[in-house]
Parts: C-alpha cells; structure tokens; sequence
C-alpha cells in the first residue's frame, strides 16, 4: 500500500479512536453534576464539549510523550499504528457496552505496544517508559485523587454542618458547573493529545514529519475537535455508572469529587504525566462518595472496575498484536482489519440498542449491576 | 525504570493542595452566603462569601495561566 494512503487510514482511525474517547469519557467530567442534576444531560454534554475541544489547544506536553517516550520510532510503521489503534477502538466500544469506565489512554497504549510486539520486537518498546511514565502513575491516579476527594469531602460537610441545607445544595450546584467545567477542559487537555501523539507518530513514521516534531495545528484541530464531537454524543451508559451506582452523590460530593480530579489531571498534564482520566475520576467519586458515608459505596464495583483497569493494557495488546499481524501481511491484511474492526463496532452497537440509555433515562438505575452492596 | 518521582510527587502535593484548598473556599463562601436574617450577618456572610470566592477564582485563574503559558 502507498505510504501516504496508509497515513491517511491512520490519521481516519485515530481520529475515530478520539471519537470513542470522546464519549467513552464524558462521565469523568459530567456523570456526578448529571446526578446531582446541577446541569440537565444534553446542556452537561454541549459544555463537555466545547471545553474539551478548549482544553485540547492548552498543552502539548503529553503529545510528545505519547510520540517519543514508550515505543522505538523507527521501528513503528504506520501499519503498526493502525493495528494498535483498533485494539484500542475495540476495547473501548466493549467496555462502553457494558457501562464500565475504562481507561482510553491504556486501552490507546496497549493496542500499541501488541502491536509493536509482533512486527517490531521487544526490543522495540521502552518498558521502562511504560512503567515509570504509564503503569506507576495509573496506579497512583486513583489512589491520590480518593485520599484527596476523601479528605476534602470531610472538610466540605465539617465546614458546611451548620449552614442551611437548601443553600448548601443549591452553593455546590453552582459550583459543580464551574468543577465539572475545570474536569472537561482537562480531559481535553489531557486525552485529545494522546491522539495527537499517535497522529503526530503516524506522519512522523511515513515520512511527512521530521522526527522529534510537535502536532502540526491541523492536527491539533482535528484531535480536539473530534473529541469534543464524541463528547457531545455522550457515553449515557458510563454517565449512569459512575453518576448512580457508585453511591448516591449529593452536590458537595460531586464538587469535591470534580475538583479533586481537575487539579490531579492538569497538575499531571503540565508535567507530561499521561494521566488516565479516568481512573482519576473514578477514585475521586469513590473517594468523595467515602467521605460522606463509606457503608452506602458499592464497593463490589470499585472491584470490578479494578478487574477492567487490569485487562484494558493486556487486551487492547492482545487485539492490536492480532491486527498488526493480518495488517503486516499487505494492502489486503489492511482491509480485513478494517473490516473486522467496522463489523465488530457495528455488533456493539446494535447490542447496546437491546438496552439503551440516553438523556431521558440515565439518571434510572435500570437493570442492576451484579455486584454485593456493603452492610 | 525511569520514574520520574519528582514529577509525581509535585503532582501529588500541588493537587492535593490545590483541591483542598478551593473547596474549604468555596464551602466558606456557601456557608457566607446561606447565611440566616438578620442584617448584620447577612452582610458579613455576604462579604466573606464574595472574598472566597474571588479568592478561589484567582487560584483556578493563576493555575489555568500556569498550564497555557
């Protein structure tokens, strides 16, 4: 296949992985102000949108690390790209399905290096860098922004314990819109150049780019732009996940809970840590749904959350190591790829449709979530 | 390995500092401004609710400068 042709099915392919992320991850910054009704759902998805579209022009820091800091470039090809970026599409539309917060960023990461794995070698992929700027601060994430929100969840009710009830809730209404806002225009700063990272390693890889560059604007542009279109979408399965199952999050919860993870994923983006946003925002509902009354969380779900988080790099390798194989066979291993991968999305879809959820329903718990209620 | 410890321990202590920080602010400015009747305190309430939230915007302001810039 034509070297700038390939270039053009990956730019097309990573700009659908956006999409999914896009809608995968708009509970990270809406589901708790959805529940709380401080914003009604399709307002909570058009500013979702349009800050992350905002957020994606703020910094470039974790683009460069994406590009240059977990797999050889020269020995990535476009093909290979192309094979890990549908192991992440793939993982992120079945964990949608199922109305299981995940991490794109992992799921992005893992179809990479699978793919990697298989065309390139082990010696192709920097574990060290995987390890230090991946795996060890995803497992820091959650942790430090549920201590966090724990912490400040327990000072909002000390400090809010005498003041009247209907000002308190209608205060931290108000300012969910602001916190929920901060969390969009992270994500955007924080996700959309993870795919500009791949874009910026796709034009690099097939000789359009001098290798070490930056994301040219049109890059920028189309990354942030479908991201904020995904938003807009609204992954409505995901919102009700984290809004309703969890716990039941009055306003304060979902203040602290959107402040903590906004300070925790922009602190992180400015020093080129590439953050899960998910996963911070995830410990940071835990935490916050915790520092009201801890016996009230469904803590059998933070387990299966977990189980999902350890899966999302492994899978996506395993789906990006099997794409890159059939790709690296030809012009015709592309295609079957490509078909196989538009197949497998349309079978999600379709099987979401059995049991949709959207705007009208997502604050309905509907069929519940098996998983053990804590005395 | 690689790990950079100082970047995460800045994001830990800035985040963590930073979070705290804005909702102590703005709970004081909820409980200001839900203050009860009465005059005297529905103004001071009022006052000390516009101080933190200022005090919570510049915070939010100086951080988002410090990321664009």
């Amino acid at each position: 296949m034509d070297a700038s042709v390939i270039v053009v099915v990956v730019v097309v392919t990573a700009l659908a992985f956006d999409f999914t992320n896009g809608f995968h991850d708009t509970a990270n910054a809406m589901a708790t102000s959805i529940a709380t009704e401080a914003l009604r759902p399709r307002t909570a998805v058009a500013v979702a949108g349009v800050l992350n579209l905002a957020g994606a022009f703020l910094s470039v820091e974790v683009a460069r690390t994406i590009s240059s800091g977990l797999v050889d470039d020269a020995q990535v090809t476009p093909t290979l790209i192309f094979a890990g970026l549908v192991g992440a599409i793939v993982w992120n539309l079945l964990t949608w399905v199922v109305g299981m917060p995940s991490s794109s960023s992992h799921a992005l990461i893992g179809g990479l290096i699978g793919a990697t794995l298989v065309v390139a070698g082990p010696d192709a992929v920097h574990l060290g860098g995987v390890f230090g700027k991946v795996v060890l601060p995803a497992l820091v994430a959650p942790l430090l922004a549920g201590l966090v929100a724990l912490a400040a969840t327990g000072l909002a009710y000390r400090i809010t314990a005498r003041a009247d009830v209907a000002g308190v809730r209608r205060g931290f209404r108000i300012g969910q819109v602001v916190s929920a806002s901060m969390v969009a225009l992270a994500h955007g700063a924080n996700d959309a150049q993870k795919t500009m990272g791949v874009m910026t390693l796709a034009l690099v890889a097939g000789g359009l780019l001098a290798p070490g560059s930056g994301p040219p604007f049109w890059v920028i542009l189309s990354a942030g732009t479908t991201i904020a279109l995904g938003t807009y979408m609204g992954g409505w399965r995901i919102i009700r996940t984290l809004g309703r199952r969890i716990s039941e999050i009055q306003t304060t919860q979902g203040f602290t809970a959107e402040t903590t993870s906004a300070s925790v994923i922009l602190a992180s983006t400015h020093l080129g840590l590439p953050l899960s946003t998910t996963q911070t925002c995830t410990g940071a509902i835990f935490g916050a749904a915790a520092g009201r009354r801890p016996a009230v969380v469904h803590w059998g779900l933070a387990g299966r959350m977990v189980l999902a988080w350890t899966a999302t790099l492994p899978a996506a390798a395993v789906v990006g190591a099997v794409a890159s194989g059939i790709a690296a066979t030809g012009t015709a291993g592309v295609v079957v790829v490509a078909l196989g991968g538009l197949t497998v999305a349309a079978g999600l879809y379709l099987v979401s449709r059995r049991d949709a959820v959207h705007a009208g329903n997502v604050n309905e718990l509907g069929a519940p979530v098996p998983t053990r209620v804590a005395a | 390995m690689g790990v950079n410890w100082g970047a995460l321990l800045v994001v830990a202590v800035a985040s963590a500092g930073v979070a705290v920080t804005l909702v102590a602010l703005v709970a004081c400015a909820v409980v200001g401004l839900s203050a009860p009747q009465g005059r005297r305190t529905a103004r001071t309430g009022a006052a000390v609710g516009v101080v933190c939230v200022l005090a919570a915007a510049t915070i939010v302001g100086f951080g988002l400068a410090v990321i664009a810039g």
